[in-house]
């Protein structure tokens, strides 16, 4: 456009209209005309061409609104996408604990799976209409049931178990949440469960049903069964035995007594590090020592006096051993009374006493019998008869005191002893008199001297003849200083008493220096016409005759204590 | 009750036994020694009025006197410095500790223990 503006104005502007027509000018008339056309045409052009350029500026600006637009709504559009982003991010995380959860739930639930298969508590689950949700591998020792019973009714089942209440203790439960507790025992068997009935809770907390467990205690139960019965059964046995139980901390010094050991100590239970335990004061060194040897070597055994607060005193004993567990030595043992065994041992030791002494006494006097006979006979056959006759009376006192296990024997049976042992006939004699229990050593010498009357009579005498009598008779009397005894031995109808014994025979002897001697007696012995008289008296003292009470004891127990 | 000449030359023995029968034997056993008997006694009573009343120069002494001991007559004779020994039947371990190692002749007592016994205690107390 530019070179046809620049042509147009260069040849209109340097020529005007020329005079002279010429071919030329009217080529040139043509060629103008063809320019003017030509110049309208470009104005046209041109026109169209300013037109067209005003459209496209509008469009342009049309361009840019639009464009603008597009701008805003791009920003728009990275806006959302930076939000999206961050959405997507957040979705990610919440996707990550999800999953998270999910295994943690995984666990969880083979935890508890695990937990319901290993537990021996039979657990079963039971719904709000008391159907079966579910329960644990164990069950079957109280129910025998099966997967396939999951949602059934538990009435439906019969249980091992004694346990008719079930169903009302789970219905109590599932109204009051309160929990139910209860012993049972099995049906066929001596097993004992613990059963717990509890309000099932789901997580928030909705009471879903009940859960039953039935835990096995027949060990448990059995064990504690024993035990009782056992500690029962020590228990009776120390009261019985008398025994008591300690024990003793050898580092602390700690000392605990059993209830049956205060009763021994006879001091109520406390402490007994709070008061001194009332050993006699005579034995208080002896036990400390005791005590320290039992430390060193481990045992204990001793015996010691009491002095119990009601002013009794008892004699105890203790055995014990120790029993080392690491971190404490402690002694344990028991305690005893032992006063019974004590006072026995002692009675024992008084009548072995008494014992050797008679046993010596009598063989001592045997002893002399044997050699005052030997010195007194005149020949074995006369040795012999009076030896063997003055044992055996001898051998009747300590038999009659054997036998009846008194301390006294009645006067007229050692008599009648005697003369039965002469076989007189009861034809021809008589025993007369009171009652009267006479003391051992007494009534032995009494013996002797009986026996020795007795041998004269059968020898010389009124029982030595068919017409022969013997009377005897004896009387108690107050006479001065006490009560006497009068024995009168009065023999007759003896036709010759030819044999009057010169020298002092054993018999005489001890009438006249025997008794009197022993028994403070006074005697006569007389070899009158129709037989021997003799008249013995002598004054009844407590060592003499039982006088009054027959339960007082005799004299020599007496002494013996004294000798402990 | 005269002694004759024999190892006891005389002396005087008071013999405190409550049986007759061994009283009398102890008796005969003293005087065939030579000794003179003074008593016997049969109770602690008579032995000790005999001793207050007599010289003595040894003692038989009984322990058991028909129930009574005689301990209470063996302290006053050792307090006397008089020479005795027991006859007794008991064993040792039932006697009081003091009297335990006392002289002491055991029932039924053997006539030749006696003899060395008592002329035993006769020259220990001259």
């Amino acid at each position: 456009m530019v070179a046809n503006d620049t042509g147009q104005g260069g040849i209109g502007a340097a020529d005007g209209p020329r005079p002279e027509p010429s071919p030329l000018y009217d080529y040139i008339r043509n060629l103008e005309a063809e320019l003017a056309v030509a110049r309208g045409r470009l104005q046209v052009t041109i026109e169209e061409l300013e037109s067209a350029n005003q459209e496209l500026k509008a469009s342009n600006e049309e361009y840019l609104l639009i464009n603008e637009e597009l701008q805003s709504a791009n920003g728009e559009l990275e806006t959302s996408q930076t939000e999206l982003r961050a959405l997507n991010e957040e979705l990610k995380t919440v996707n990550g604990e999800l999953a998270q959860r999910i295994g943690e739930l995984r666990r969880a639930n083979s935890d508890l799976k695990n937990l319901m298969e290993s537990t021996q508590i039979a657990t079963i689950f039971l719904d709000n209409a008391l159907t079966l949700r579910s329960f644990t591998p164990a069950t079957w020792q109280v129910f025998h049931l099966i997967d396939s019973d999951i949602g059934r009714p538990i009435a439906h089942f019969t249980a091992q178990v004694q346990y008719p209440e079930l169903l009302d203790d789970a219905r109590h439960v599932l109204k009051s949440l309160a929990q139910v507790e209860r012993e049972v025992a099995g049906r066929q068997d001596d097993r004992r469960f613990l059963v717990r009935v509890l309000p099932y809770r789901s997580i928030d907390n909705v009471v879903a049903g009940v859960v039953v467990t039935f835990m096995d205690i027949s060990t448990a139960a059995r064990a504690e069964a024993a035990l009782r019965s056992s500690e029962r059964r020590l228990s009776e046995a120390q009261r019985l035995a008398g025994v008591g139980v300690w024990e003793w901390n050898l580092d602390t010094d700690e000392r605990w007594w059993s209830a049956g050991a205060y009763q021994l100590w006879g001091v109520p239970p406390s402490g007994p590090q709070d008061r001194p335990l009332p050993i006699h004061p005579d034995d208080g060194r002896q036990v400390a020592a005791d005590h320290e040897r039992a430390r060193r070597t481990g045992e204990l055994d001793h015996e010691w006096r009491v002095l119990r607060p009601d002013g009794s005193m008892r004699w105890l004993a203790a055995k014990g051993r120790i029993e080392s567990s690491p971190g404490s030595r402690r002694m344990l043992g028991v305690i005893q009374d032992i006063t019974e065994r004590k006072q026995t041992e002692t009675r024992l030791k008084m009548l072995l006493g008494e014992l050797q002494h008679r046993v010596r006494n009598i063989l001592s006097v045997v002893r002399s019998i044997v050699d005052r006979t030997v010195r007194s006979s005149s020949g074995l056959e006369e040795l012999s008869a009076h030896l063997t006759g003055r044992l055996d009376a001898l051998a009747r006192t300590q038999g009659v005191f054997a036998r009846t296990g008194d301390a006294a024997v009645e006067l007229e049976e050692l008599i009648r002893e005697e003369l039965v042992a002469v076989a007189a006939r009861d034809d021809q004699m008589s025993l007369r008199g009171p009652a009267l229990r006479l003391r051992r050593q007494a009534a032995e010498t009494l013996a002797l001297a009986i026996h020795e009357l007795c041998t004269n009579a059968v020898k010389y005498g009124a029982l030595s003849e068919p017409a022969g009598r013997l009377d005897v008779s004896w009387r108690v009397f107050d006479g001065d200083g006490g009560r006497r005894l009068s024995l009168e031995w009065c023999e007759s109808g003896v036709r010759a008493l030819d044999v009057r014994p010169s020298h002092r025979g054993f018999g005489r002897e001890l009438i006249e220096r025997g008794l009197p001697y022993e028994l403070d007696a006074s005697t006569t012995l007389e070899f009158a016409m129709g037989g021997v008289r003799a008249l013995i008296e002598l004054p009844l003292s407590d060592k003499i005759a039982e006088l009054g009470a027959p339960a007082s004891a005799p004299p020599e127990s007496g002494a013996h204590e004294a000798l402990q | 009750m005269t002694g004759k000449a024999g190892p006891l030359s005389q002396e005087r023995v008071l013999i405190v036994e409550d049986r007759y029968l061994l009283a009398s034997e102890l008796a005969r056993e003293v005087e065939r020694l030579g000794g003179q008997v003074v008593g016997p006694a049969r109770t602690l009573g008579q032995a000790a009025e005999l001793v207050g009343r007599e010289p003595v120069q040894a003692v038989l002494l009984d322990i058991n006197l028909d129930g009574e001991l005689a301990f209470p007559l063996a302290e006053a004779l050792a307090d006397r410095e008089v020479p005795f020994l027991f006859l007794t039947g008991y064993d040792a371990d039932i006697l009081p500790d003091v009297w335990r190692a006392w002289p002491r002749l055991a029932k039924p007592v053997d006539p030749r223990q006696l003899e060395a016994a008592l002329v035993g205690l006769v020259e220990a107390k001259s």
